[in-house]
C-alpha cells in the first residue's frame, strides 16, 4: 500500500508539488495521469525516496521513506522515466547487479535473473550489451529490473513510452498480471494507456490533483454527444442547410472534402442534446448515404476542461 | 557497498580508463626507474617514487572523473539511489574500488626494488622504500577522494578532470606559500575573520537558517576577537602556521625524507575521509534541491 499525505515540493520559488494526498490500495493499479512538466515524476521520485519532499510523507506499507529509507526501499521497484541502465553491461550482467543491490541471496540469484527476463521478455538479449539495444529493449530491460527482489509495490513512470504497438499491449498484460499481487502506481500522459489497465485514475495539472475518479466516471462526464463529425455523399449546400434545419442543432460546418461527391461536416448541437437519429432520419429521407458519423474523441484536455471547469463552478 | 564495489571495478576494465591509468602510471614508473636506478645507479627506490608522486596529479583525475559525473548523467544514480543500500556504501563502494586500481600499479611497481636488490644485487633501505610506498599509497588516498568530490559536482567528465587537475596542481604550487605570508598578527586576525565568513556562509547554505547562522557566526567572531586581545602574541605568524600544517606536500616530502610519522598518517587519513564525507553531502543535499 502506498500512502501520500499532503506532498509539497518546492525548486527555489517554483512549487512543484502542491499539497498531494492520495492512497493506492493492496493490489490496485492506479494510473496517474498528468501533462509533461505536471509533477508526475517529481511525485514517483519522492515516493522513491529519490528525491525528498518539502512537505509531507510518504508511506510504504506503513514505512516511512524518510525514516527508515532501506525499509521502505525493499519494497518499491521503480522504473524512472529514463531507465538507469549501464550500457556497458549486458542484460544479464546488469541484471546481476541489481540483484545484488536489492540483496538477492546469491543462491536464488540465477533463478531471479531467468524469471524477470522472462516475464519482462527480455530472454532473448540477454546476452547483449545494452548499448546495442532498441528504444523498446531497453525500457523492458528498464522494468525487469523494478522487478527484482519481487517488491510488493511498482512505480512505473510511463512504461510504455517507446515501445511499438505489439510491445506495448504487451506490456500492458504485463501489468496486468503482476498486479494480482502487486501494488502498482503507473504514469502516462495518454489517457487510452491508463484507461484500459488501471483501476483508478488520478489526474494532476500543474502540480495539484485535480481529479481522482475511475476512467468510466472520467470519461463518462466527458462523452461529447452533442458534438458529431460526420461524412455524407451527396450535395453540400443541400446537406448544410438541411443539417442545420434539424432540430437542436446549433451548428453545421464544412470541414473539407476526402471523398469524391462527399463532404466532410462538423455539427454542433446543444448542451446533451442527441441528435444523432434526427440526423439520420433527414439523410435517409433525402437519400444521402451516411458513410462515417463519429463523437468527438475523448482527451486529456478534454477531462482536464471538464474538471477544471467543475471546480471553478462549485467555487 | 559490495555490489557497488564491483560494479565500479569491472566499469574501469570494460572501459578503456582502468588500463590506460594502470599502462601510463607502469609506463612513467618505469622511465623513472630505468633513469635512477639503471643509468644513474641510485641504489634507494624511493627516489622514483618521489620523482613519480608529480605524475599522480595527472593520472589520479583519470580514475576520478567520471566515477560520480556519469552516474548522474546517465541518470543511472536513479537505479543507486532508490535501492535498499545505505548511501555511504555507495561512496565506499566507489572509493574503494578506484584506490585498488590505483594499488595495483603500486602492487606491480614492487618489482623494481625487487628487481634491484635481486638482480643488480644493489643494496637499499628498506625502511626508506617502505615509507616511500607508504606516503604515496597515502596521497593517492587524500588525492582520490578529493578527486571524488570534484566528480560529484559535475555532471560533466571533462569538467571533473580539468578542475581536479586545477586543485592538485594548485595545492602543489601554493606549498611554499607560508614561508612568505605576512606574518603580522592583524593580518592573521584578518584572514581568520575571512575563514569564518565563507565557513559560515557555507553553513547558511546547508541549513538556511538565517539567524542561528548569524548567532554562531556573531559568536565565533566576537571570541575570536576576545582572544586576540587578550593573547595577541599568539596570533604572530599564525596565518603562515596554519597554512604549513595543511600543507600536503611538506608532510609528503616530510615522510620520504625518512621520518615516518603517524601524525602524517592521521592527517591523510582524515583528509580523505573528509572529502568523502564532502562526496556523500553533496548526494544526499541534492535530493533536497
Amino acid at each position: 500500500m502506498i500512502e501520500v499525505n499532503h506532498l509539497t515540493k518546492r525548486y527555489g520559488d517554483h512549487l512543484a508539488l502542491d499539497d498531494i494526498s492520495f492512497t493506492v490500495g493492496d493490489g490496485e493499479i492506479v494510473g496517474f495521469l498528468g501533462p509533461n512538466g505536471a509533477g508526475k515524476s517529481t511525485t514517483m521520485n519522492i515516493i522513491t525516496g529519490y528525491l525528498s519532499s518539502t512537505e509531507g510523507q510518504v508511506l510504504i506499507d506503513g514505512i516511512d521513506v524518510l525514516e527508515q529509507p532501506l525499509e521502505a526501499k525493499k519494497r518499491i521497484g521503480y522504473l524512472p522515466e529514463i531507465p538507469p541502465l549501464y550500457t556497458d553491461m549486458t542484460v544479464e550482467e546488469y541484471i546481476d547487479f541489481a540483484c545484488d543491490l536489492k540483496h538477492v541471496p546469491a543462491a536464488s540469484k540465477k533463478d531471479t535473473i531467468e524469471q524477470v527476463c522472462k516475464l519482462a521478455r527480455v530472454a532473448d538479449v540477454r546476452k547483449r550489451l545494452i548499448r546495442n539495444l532498441s528504444k523498446g529493449y531497453r525500457q523492458r530491460v528498464g522494468l525487469a529490473q523494478a522487478m527484482v527482489g519481487d517488491p510488493g509495490t511498482l512505480i512505473l513512470d510511463e512504461p510504455t513510452v517507446g515501445l511499438d504497438p505489439k510491445q506495448i499491449i504487451e506490456v500492458r498484460d504485463l501489468i496486468k498480471n503482476l498486479s494480482k499481487n502487486h501494488t502498482i502506481l503507473l504514469s502516462s500522459h495518454i489517457l487510452q494507456e491508463v484507461q484500459a489497465v488501471c483501476d483508478r485514475l488520478i489526474i494532476i495539472n500543474h502540480g495539484r490533483i485535480v481529479a481522482v475518479d475511475t476512467p468510466e466516471n472520467l470519461s463518462k462526464n466527458v462523452l461529447q454527444i452533442n458534438k458529431l463529425e460526420m461524412r455524407i455523399r451527396g450535395p453540400k449546400n443541400e446537406i448544410l442547410t438541411g443539417l442545420e434545419a434539424i432540430d437542436g442543432v446549433e451548428s453545421a460546418e464544412l470541414i473539407r472534402v476526402r471523398e469524391e461527391g462527399s463532404v466532410d461536416v462538423r455539427l454542433e448541437a446543444g448542451e446533451n442534446v442527441d441528435v444523432r437519429e434526427a440526423v439520420f432520419d433527414f439523410c435517409s429521407t433525402n437519400n444521402y448515404p451516411i458513410l462515417m458519423m463519429k463523437t468527438n474523441e475523448i482527451n486529456l484536455e478534454d477531462i482536464f476542461l471538464q474538471v477544471t471547469g467543475e471546480r471553478e463552478a462549485k467555487r | 557497498m559490495k555490489a557497488v564495489f564491483l560494479k565500479e571495478l569491472k566499469t574501469y576494465f570494460k572501459n578503456p580508463l582502468g588500463y590506460v591509468f594502470i599502462g601510463m602510471m607502469l609506463a612513467i614508473m618505469g622511465f623513472y626507474y630505468v633513469f635512477y636506478t639503471i643509468y644513474y645507479q641510485y641504489a634507494d627506490y624511493y627516489h622514483v617514487l618521489n620523482a613519480c608522486s608529480s605524475l599522480i596529479l595527472f593520472v589520479v583525475p583519470v580514475l576520478t572523473m567520471r566515477i560520480m559525473s556519469e552516474e548522474r548523467k546517465n541518470k543511472t544514480d536513479q537505479i543507486l539511489l532508490t535501492s535498499p543500500i545505505h548511501t555511504w556504501g555507495i561512496v565506499l563502494g566507489k572509493f574503494f574500488a578506484a584506490l585498488l586500481v590505483f594499488s595495483i600499479v603500486l602492487a606491480v611497481s614492487l618489482l623494481q626494488p625487487l628487481v634491484t636488490v635481486t638482480v643488480f644485487k644493489g643494496e637499499m633501505t628498506a625502511g626508506m622504500t617502505a615509507g616511500g610506498y607508504i606516503a604515496f599509497f597515502l596521497l593517492g588516498c587524500a588525492f582520490i577522494s578529493i578527486g571524488m568530490f570534484i566528480s560529484s559536482l559535475t555532471e560533466n567528465q571533462l569538467i571533473a578532470a580539468v578542475v581536479t587537475i586545477a586543485v592538485f596542481t594548485f595545492l602543489m604550487l601554493t606549498e611554499g606559500v607560508y614561508s612568505i605570508v605576512s606574518t603580522s598578527r592583524y593580518v592573521s586576525l584578518a584572514v581568520l575573520l575571512v575563514v569564518l565568513a565563507i565557513v559560515m556562509f557555507l553553513v547558511y547554505h546547508s541549513i538556511h537558517e538565517a539567524v542561528l547562522t548569524a548567532i554562531i557566526g556573531i559568536v565565533c567572531a566576537v571570541a575570536t576577537v576576545v582572544v586576540f586581545f587578550i593573547h595577541p602574541q599568539g596570533f604572530d605568524g599564525l596565518t603562515g602556521k596554519i597554512l604549513k600544517s595543511l600543507s600536503i606536500f611538506e608532510r609528503y616530502a616530510d615522510m620520504f625524507s625518512g621520518s615516518f610519522s603517524f601524525s602524517h598518517v592521521i592527517f591523510f587519513l582524515s583528509l580523505t575521509a573528509f572529502f568523502l564525507f564532502l562526496t556523500y553531502q553533496v548526494i544526499e543535499r541534492r535530493r533536497w534541491n
